[in-house]
């Protein structure tokens, strides 16, 4: 797993988005600010140059496919690879973990104050966690609602629903809502699958890290 | 332009950081906003028009003009 410095940074910036393939570039084109532009480059060059020699290829051989939710999957040379990352960015900040399979998610999250955090977690958060929200108050119920959130989006990443499977459908499990750092977890709708998760939080952001755990049989 | 559309830029101005004045027909996609952002805009949406939109439902939106087009054919 490794950090990207996403401060903007003009000469790394065209060097990354030089890295991109015609498809990555149209992308950048359509983000119709520099702030996404900047973290999608950074970050996907950075994710390129990584792939390119774990995968022992050139840069140009490499490209990218997506699920039916946008989780994206390497191509060499148009062909799926298994080689597993997942990436995320927020701010000045940019997480890429690497596995040997895609059941990988990782999310990390500026706790930048905002308003009505009680009504956003009453959108995503389950019945304990919303409970546990509203107790906090201040900067603690901010970093609640970031560390509830980087955890819950770690999750559906892992998976590679994104927000179809709504984030209020499941909890985080309870040693971690009474603050340990990681633990096993199974989604409700399909138990006999069970993933750790990771709670990489720090001073400067909130991030976690899930994958699944392989079943003894090796699936 | 209709009133749901003034009424949703008002809430994008307040509440999403877009950066400059949207697109309605942009795929949300390539919008650049984060899923916090989105998921607190959307609770914003269910507020001011009386909805109760869930995550995943907001997924079928591909542009905010189908936003639009939704929520005026409930009000309709
Ligand atoms: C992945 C998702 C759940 C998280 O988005 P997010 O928290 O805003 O962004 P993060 O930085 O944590 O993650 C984005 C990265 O996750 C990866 N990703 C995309 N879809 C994914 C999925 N279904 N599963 C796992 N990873 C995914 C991509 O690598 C993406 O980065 P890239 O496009 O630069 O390569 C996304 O599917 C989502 O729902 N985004 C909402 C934004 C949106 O739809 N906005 C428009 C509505 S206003």
């Amino acid at each position: 797993m490794f950090h990207v410095d996403l401060t903007p940074h003009a000469d790394r910036e065209a060097y990354a988005f030089s890295l991109l393939d015609d498809e990555e570039k149209a992308r950048w084109h359509r983000f119709p600010v520099p702030a996404p532009r900047r973290r999608f480059a950074l970050c996907r060059a950075a994710l390129r140059a990584n792939l390119a020699e774990r995968l022992a290829c050139s840069n140009d051989r490499l490209s990218f496919g997506y699920g039916e939710y946008g989780k994206p999957h390497a191509l060499v040379d148009g062909r799926r690879t298994p080689a597993g990352f997942n990436v995320s960015h927020c701010g000045r900040h940019g997480l890429i973990v690497f596995a040997s399979n895609d059941r990988i998610g990782i999310d990390v999250a500026e706790r930048n104050p905002r308003r009505d955090l009680d009504g956003i977690g009453s959108m995503v958060y389950g019945p304990t966690e919303r409970r546990l929200l509203a107790l906090a108050a201040g900067s603690r119920k901010v970093h609640l609602f970031f560390r509830l959130w980087s955890m819950k989006e770690a999750l559906i990443k892992a998976l590679g629903s994104g927000f179809s499977l709504n984030p209020s459908r499941f909890e985080v499990p309870a040693a971690m809502l009474e603050g340990a750092r990681s633990s096993e977890f199974r989604f409700p709708h399909a138990p006999s699958n069970c993933w750790h998760l990771i709670d990489l939080g720090e001073h400067r952001f909130a991030a976690a890290f899930a994958y699944r755990i392989p079943d003894p049989d090796g699936a | 332009m209709s009133s749901t559309q003034d009424r949703l830029r008002q809430l994008i101005a307040e509440h999403l950081d877009l950066g400059r004045d949207p697109d309605f027909d942009a795929k949300l996609g390539d919008s650049g906003v984060s899923s916090v952002d989105a998921v607190a805009f959307f609770k914003e949406v269910n507020q001011a028009f009386s909805l109760s939109l869930e995550p995943e439902d907001c997924l079928q939106f591909g542009t905010l003009r189908e936003l639009v087009t939704y929520i005026d054919a409930r009000a309709g």
